[in-house]
């Protein structure tokens, strides 16, 4: 044989043995760090007041665009969790909270997947992806591991509030009367969206409770709050029961999801990029991204005028309900 | 080989459309480097050297692919028209020889025509104060021209064999998918389904372009590399070239 041809076979062979060396099998580095970051939060988080919530008491998949890699929390409180590989559950690039076999589970794109959404192209790394019916919506300009960290909380917060209320949200979904031929989205733009009237109202209590949240004087913080609440109580009355069970579930359900991701996120990038990122100038646009900067607003400002209000929450006692407390007393 | 090479190497410096296109390439870079352009991205305008320089080093990957499509195509079958083939067989020649002949000639030929684009990225680089970083460009060159040798010689095997429009469309729908490589991984994840799957699959078949002129970039701005994929690329350069051994011409 001549030399050129074992040459040429050997190339052949380094290169394949190259590929198969320099592959990433199994979970990344970088998707676990993410997971132990989450982890290592859990006391802190805890602190929170949201009861017995921990993101240890759920596992999270990781979906690499094949398959699933789930890491399963360990019952021994210092054992590091086990990772195994699954079947994709949703072959779909979503952040949600997913009942597999009966057991809430968190599922997201793994940080590759999300690399290469903002590599697209190959150009600047901001994206905002529009929101997906059932699916939590990643709408920051720039999403970091942290921005990741924060994720998987919010996605267990779902966890939790679905194992701890399950039939109270049943029932909210049941009220929004959802049709196979149009989506959440699809009826909140058309009857709160095209609606001067309610975007006018949605603006005005959006303005009211950052203001209410910056304002010092507790009393001065009280005539906001009572304002809000007049105004979300003539937007309830003025819409239908469905379109008011799907803003319950998006301000209550996922503002204080979106709460929590930002308590996480608070906590690992600090406060000014905290406020930078979510508590940025409000604009409004149409679907359900609006609702969740208004939960998580009202869950702030009861950080701070009704301590311990976490542990009274719950899907059939809601954020409102909370804050009227506050201008009552 | 050599003479059967640098022949057709001439042959392609005489033929007017490499000109025509790194003309074009020229201009788009050159229009993209210019402060009156402003550039858009979900509405954000891309500002700043990092970021312009990350759009041109995209343009010259995407340029490069296309160039080496339209400089393959042709190569081979135009030998066979001419019947230049039998001047090669009389003088016992073997068709692996002959072809791999032609295909480095191509290979060569999308190469320098890369070069004289990533050229115009150095000079863009140098005007703006970086002169650090035109050492890291000559490896980075590296690496876009391992995707244009790919897409090259890919091209170049399958003319062996294919009708020229079947070859084009061939080598356009591979560039194509290299290049939106990672685009076509998230739209393949939001969608699904059978179209889903079925992206998977060609994803699956056709190298990571994108992903290997992600990495020249990287090269150049000092991140991390990830090697993988540059084996990946080399790897599949390797297999299209075990073409140029099983593809062979009746007419010789």
């Amino acid at each position: 044989m001549k030399l050129w041809k074992i040459g040429y076979a050997v190339m052949g062979i380094v290169f394949a043995a190259g590929s198969m060396i320099t592959g990433e099998y199994g979970l990344s580095e970088v998707d676990r760090e993410i997971y132990d970051t989450a982890v290592s939060l859990d006391s802190d988080m805890q602190n929170i007041g949201f009861e017995d919530f921990s993101v240890k008491d759920y596992k999270v998949r990781f979906y690499d665009g094949k398959h699933d890699y789930v890491v399963v929390p360990s019952d021994e409180p210092e054992a590091p969790a086990n990772v195994v590989k699954e079947q994709a559950v949703l072959d779909v690039f979503a952040g949600t909270t997913i009942d597999v076999d009966g057991e809430y589970q968190v599922l997201l794109p793994s940080y590759g997947q999300f690399s290469n959404l903002f590599d697209v192209l190959g150009t600047a790394e901001t994206v905002t992806q529009g929101m997906t019916e059932g699916t939590m919506a990643f709408t920051e300009d720039s999403y970091s591991r942290n921005s990741q960290v924060a994720t998987i909380w919010h996605e267990a917060f779902h966890a939790w509030q679905y194992t701890k209320w399950q039939k109270e949200i049943d029932a909210v979904t049941k009220r929004m009367n959802l049709s196979a031929e149009e989506s959440r989205e699809d009826i909140i733009v058309k009857e709160v969206d095209s609606d001067q009237e309610m975007v006018t109202a949605f603006e005005q209590e959006m303005k009211l409770i950052t203001e209410a949240y910056e304002e010092t004087a507790t009393e001065r913080k009280k005539e906001k709050i009572s304002q809000v609440l007049e105004i979300a109580e003539q937007r309830e009355k003025y819409l239908s029961d469905s379109v008011n069970a799907m803003e319950y579930f998006l301000e209550d359900l996922e503002g204080s999801a979106m709460y929590v991701e930002s308590m996480v996120y608070r906590k690992l990038e600090g406060e000014a990029t905290w406020k930078e990122y979510y508590l940025g100038e409000f604009s409004y646009e149409n679907g359900s991204g609006k609702y969740y900067h208004l939960g998580m607003l009202k869950s702030l400002l009861l950080d701070e005028m009704l301590p311990g209000w976490q542990s009274r929450f719950s899907a059939s006692y809601g954020l409102n309900k909370l804050l009227y407390e506050c201008v009552q007393e | 080989m050599r003479v059967i090479l640098i022949s057709a190497l001439r042959e392609r410096i005489r033929r007017k459309e490499l000109y025509i296109v790194v003309a074009i390439g020229i201009f788009l870079i050159l229009l993209c480097s210019s402060d009156g352009t402003s550039i858009t991205m979900n509405g954000e305008p891309v500002t700043g050297f990092n970021n312009m320089f990350m759009v041109m080093h995209v343009l010259v990957n995407a340029i490069g692919c296309i160039l080496a499509v339209m400089l393959s195509v042709k190569t081979i079958p135009n030998e066979y028209e001419r019947k230049n083939s039998h001047l090669v067989w009389v003088r016992r020649i073997s068709q692996t020889a002959y072809h791999g002949g032609l295909a480095a000639a191509n290979v060569l030929a999308s190469v320098i025509s890369v070069g004289v684009l990533y050229m115009i990225l150095a000079i863009y680089v140098m005007a703006n104060g970086y002169t650090e970083r035109l050492f890291a460009m000559l490896p980075a060159f590296c690496l876009i021209a391992v995707n244009v040798s790919m897409v090259s010689l890919l091209v170049s095997v399958l003319s062996i064999r294919l009708p020229g429009m079947a070859v084009g469309a061939l080598g356009i729908l591979f560039a194509g998918l290299g290049i939106f490589h990672g685009l076509l991984e998230i739209f393949k994840s939001m969608a699904g389904g059978i179209g889903g799957k079925c992206m998977s699959v060609l994803l699956r078949l056709v190298p990571d372009l994108h992903g290997i002129q992600k990495q020249a970039y990287n090269l150049v701005i000092g991140k991390q590399v990830e090697l993988h994929l540059l084996f990946i690329g080399l790897l599949a350069i390797w297999i299209f070239s075990l073409g140029l051994f099983v593809f062979r011409r009746k007419e010789a």
